[in-house]
C-alpha cells in the first residue's frame, strides 16, 4: 500500500471516530440543553401569568434535584424530575387570572379551590397531546396528590416517586417563602406519613441535617 | 383531485425518468468497460449495500434522496462494472422502497421514480470512471469522480422532480442540500475511497467495518429528526397554554399561520423564512397567556390601565420564547408585531423602516382574521359584527401606510382573492 492509500484510510478511520463521538455525545447532549429550554419557555410563561408564584419554580427544581440526589435517583429519573419540575405547573394557565392574581388564596371559596385542585389534571390532559412529553402525565397529573390518597390518584407507594417527591418540594418551598424555615419544617414533618411520603421527608431530613452541620462548620471556622 | 393529479404528473415523470434511465444504462453497458475481477467481493458488496439499505433507522428527508448504499455500490462498479453496479443499486433501492412503501402508504409510482433516478446516477457514476481511468488509473481517485457524479445527477434529478410535482423551487432544494451536502459529501468520500482501497488490496474481511459510520451517519439524522420534532412539539404546547388561558376561537391561529406563509412566499421571502412566518404567526400572541382574559373579552372601551395591561403581551411574547435558542429569529418580529409604520404602535413606537417585514405581515394577517371571524357564536374576541371579506380589505386599504405596511396588504389581497 503506498502512502495515498494510508492517509485516506486514516483519514476514514479519524472521520468514523468522531461521528462516533459525535452521534452518540454531542448531539444527545444537544437535544437534552434544548428540551430543557422548551421546558423553561413553558414554566416562564406560567410565571409571566402568575407573577406571585415568580422564581418559585426554580426553587423547586433546586429542592427536587438534592432530594433526587438524596434518594440515589438514576441519571434517567433525575432527568424526569427536572422536567416535570419545570412542568408541573402548566395546567395553572387554564386557570382564571383573577382567581390567582386578585385574590389571596387563604380567602378562596371551596369552589374556588376545586378550581385550583384541577390544575394538575389539566396539565396532565395537556401533556397527553404532546408525543414526547406523554411518559409525564401521570407524574403531572399526581404532583399534588396526598400520600394517604387523593381522588382520581393512586395511594402510596403507587404514586410515582417523581411525584411524590415534587409534592414535598413544592410545598416546602411555598411555606418557606410565606412563613419561614421553620414553619415549613414543621409542616412537613407533621404530614409524614399522611399528607407526604415518608421516604421522601426522610432524605429531606437528611439534606436538612447535612446543611445545618455545614453551617455550623462554617461558623466554627 | 389534488393527490391524482401529482399522481398523474409523477406517472407521466415516471415514464421519462424510465426512458432516459433505459437509455443511459444502455450506453454504461455499452460503452463503459471495466477489467473485471470476479471473487468473494461480488457476494461481499452487494449484500453490504443491501444492509446499509436496511439499517433499522427510518430517515426521511425531503429534497434528497439518502442513498447509503453509495460506498459499496461505487467499488462494485470498479470491480464488477455497469452490470453489477446497476443492478445492485436498482435492487437495494426496490426492495428497501417496497418494505418502506408498505409500512407508510407510499405511492408505487414514486418508488419507480427512485428507482430510475438511481439507475441514472448510478450510470453517471460510471461514466464519470471512464472519463477520470485516461488520467489516474488509482481508484481511489476514479471512485471519487463516481461519487461527485452520482450525487450531482442524484441531486439534480429529485430537485426536477420536486419542481415538477409539488413545484417546490430547484434553489430551495440547492440550500438544502448545501446545507447536508457539504459534509456528507466529505465523509462519502473518504468511506468510498476508503472502500476502493481495501478492495483493491484484497482485504475482503474488513470491508464490512465500513458499516460503523454508515450507521453513525444514520444515527445522526435519526436524532436531528428528533430535535426538529421536538421543535414543534415546543411549539404545539405553548399554543395549547395559550388555547387553555384564552379559549381562542378554534382556527384562528393556523389560518393566520397559513395566510402568513402565503403572502411571505407573495413577498419574495424565501421558502425557508417563510415557514418561519409562519411559526412565528402560530406563536404572535403567546404572551396573551400571562394577559387576564377577563380584560381581553371585556366589551367596550378599556381603561388605560387595562390598556397597558393587554399591550404588555407582546414583550411577554418575546420573554416566554427567549429561553429556547431556536426561537431567537422569531423574537423579535413577535416583539414587534403591533408597532405601526406611522409609529404610534406599541410596544416602543418604532418607525416602519425599524418593523421586520415578518411583523409587518403577522399584523395584516392577523387583523384581517380578526376582523371577519364569525367566532362559531362563542364569547370570543371583544370585536364588532364579523365583516365580509370585501369590507376587511377596504379597511386594511383604508389603513394602508399609516396603521398597516402599504406592500404587505397588496400582497394580502393577491392571496386572499387568489391571483
Amino acid at each position: 500500500m503506498d502512502i495515498v492509500a494510508w492517509i485516506v484510510l486514516g483519514a476514514a478511520a479519524a472521520a468514523t471516530l468522531w461521528l462516533i463521538v459525535y452521534v452518540k455525545w454531542v448531539l444527545p447532549r444537544q437535544i437534552e440543553q434544548r428540551f430543557l429550554d422548551s421546558m423553561s419557555a413553558f414554566s416562564r410563561a406560567v410565571e409571566l401569568r402568575f407573577p406571585g408564584q415568580a422564581h418559585l419554580a426554580e426553587d423547586v427544581e433546586a429542592l427536587a434535584a438534592r432530594l433526587g440526589r438524596e434518594l440515589g435517583f438514576s441519571r434517567e429519573r433525575m432527568r424526569r424530575l427536572r422536567t416535570v419540575a419545570r412542568l408541573q405547573d402548566i395546567g395553572l394557565c387554564a386557570l382564571p387570572y383573577a382567581l390567582i392574581n386578585r385574590r389571596p388564596s387563604t380567602e378562596w371559596t371551596e369552589a374556588e379551590q376545586a378550581t385550583y385542585d384541577r390544575h394538575p389534571e389539566i396539565g396532565g390532559a395537556m401533556l397527553d397531546l404532546v408525543p414526547s412529553l406523554r411518559d409525564l402525565t401521570e407524574i403531572v397529573r399526581c404532583h399534588h396528590a396526598r400520600f394517604d390518597g387523593s381522588e382520581g390518584c393512586p395511594l402510596g407507594e403507587e404514586i410515582p416517586i417523581e411525584a411524590r417527591v415534587l409534592k414535598v418540594s413544592v410545598d416546602y418551598s411555598w411555606t418557606c417563602r410565606m412563613m419561614g424555615e421553620l414553619l415549613a419544617q414543621d409542616r412537613i414533618f407533621e404530614g409524614k406519613g399522611t399528607e407526604y411520603s415518608p421516604e421522601v421527608v426522610d432524605a429531606l431530613a437528611g439534606i436538612l441535617r447535612a446543611s445545618r452541620a455545614r453551617e455550623i462548620e462554617h461558623r466554627v471556622a | 383531485m389534488q393527490r391524482t393529479r401529482i399522481i398523474h404528473k409523477a406517472q407521466w415523470l415516471l415514464l421519462q425518468l424510465g426512458f432516459l434511465a433505459a437509455i443511459l444504462a444502455g450506453c454504461a453497458i455499452a460503452f463503459v468497460h471495466v477489467r473485471v475481477t470476479p471473487g468473494p467481493i461480488w457476494v461481499i458488496l452487494p449484500a453490504l449495500a443491501f444492509l446499509a439499505e436496511f439499517l433499522p433507522v427510518e430517515v426521511t428527508r425531503r429534497g434528497l434522496r439518502i442513498t447509503f448504499t453509495l460506498p459499496y455500490v461505487a467499488a462494485m462498479a470498479l470491480v464488477a462494472g455497469p452490470i453489477g453496479a446497476i443492478a445492485t443499486e436498482v435492487l437495494a433501492t426496490f426492495a428497501a422502497g417496497v418494505l418502506r412503501a408498505r409500512k407508510r402508504n407510499v405511492e408505487p409510482v414514486f418508488l419507480g421514480i427512485n428507482v430510475a433516478i438511481a439507475a441514472i446516477s448510478v450510470s453517471a457514476g460510471m461514466f464519470a470512471i471512464a472519463a477520470v481511468r485516461d488520467f489516474s488509473a488509482r481508484m481511489e481517485a476514479q471512485a471519487l469522480a463516481y461519487t461527485f457524479a452520482y450525487a450531482m445527477l442524484n441531486f439534480l434529478f429529485v430537485a426536477y422532480v420536486e419542481w415538477m410535482v409539488s413545484g417546490r423551487s430547484v434553489s430551495d432544494n440547492a440550500v438544502r442540500a448545501l446545507e447536508v451536502g457539504v459534509r456528507s459529501f466529505l465523509i462519502y468520500g473518504l468511506l468510498v475511497s476508503a472502500v476502493a482501497i481495501l478492495v483493491k488490496q484484497g482485504i475482503g474481511w474488513s470491508i464490512p467495518l465500513t458499516l460503523v459510520p454508515v450507521w453513525a451517519i444514520r444515527m445522526g439524522l435519526k436524532q436531528k429528526a428528533a430535535m426538529q420534532e421536538q421543535y414543534y412539539e415546543t411549539i404545539t404546547a405553548l399554543t395549547l397554554m395559550l388555547q387553555r388561558a384564552h379559549p381562542y376561537t378554534q382556527g384562528h391561529l393556523e389560518r393566520v399561520a397559513f395566510t402568513a406563509e402565503e403572502v411571505a412566499r407573495k413577498l419574495g421571502l424565501s421558502s425557508a423564512r417563510a415557514r418561519l412566518v409562519r411559526e412565528a404567526a402560530v406563536l404572535h400572541d403567546v404572551g396573551k397567556i400571562a394577559v387576564d382574559e377577563k380584560i381581553l373579552d371585556k366589551p367596550g372601551k378599556l381603561t388605560p390601565e387595562e390598556m397597558d395591561h393587554v399591550r404588555k403581551h407582546a414583550e411577554w411574547g418575546a420573554e416566554i420564547l427567549s429561553p429556547v435558542a431556536r426561537f431567537a429569529p422569531l423574537v423579535p418580529w413577535i416583539l414587534k408585531h403591533h408597532e405601526r409604520p406611522d409609529g404610534t404602535g406599541y410596544p416602543k413606537g418604532i418607525g416602519r423602516d425599524e418593523i421586520p417585514i415578518e411583523s409587518r405581515i403577522i399584523a395584516v394577517v392577523d387583523a384581517f382574521d380578526a376582523m371577519t371571524d364569525s367566532q362559531d357564536g362563542k364569547p370570543g374576541r371583544a370585536y364588532r359584527d364579523p365583516m365580509t371579506v370585501d369590507e376587511a380589505l377596504a379597511e386594511l386599504d383604508r389603513c394602508a401606510g399609516t396603521q398597516f405596511d402599504e406592500t404587505v396588504v397588496r400582497a394580502f389581497r393577491e392571496v386572499v382573492k387568489g391571483t
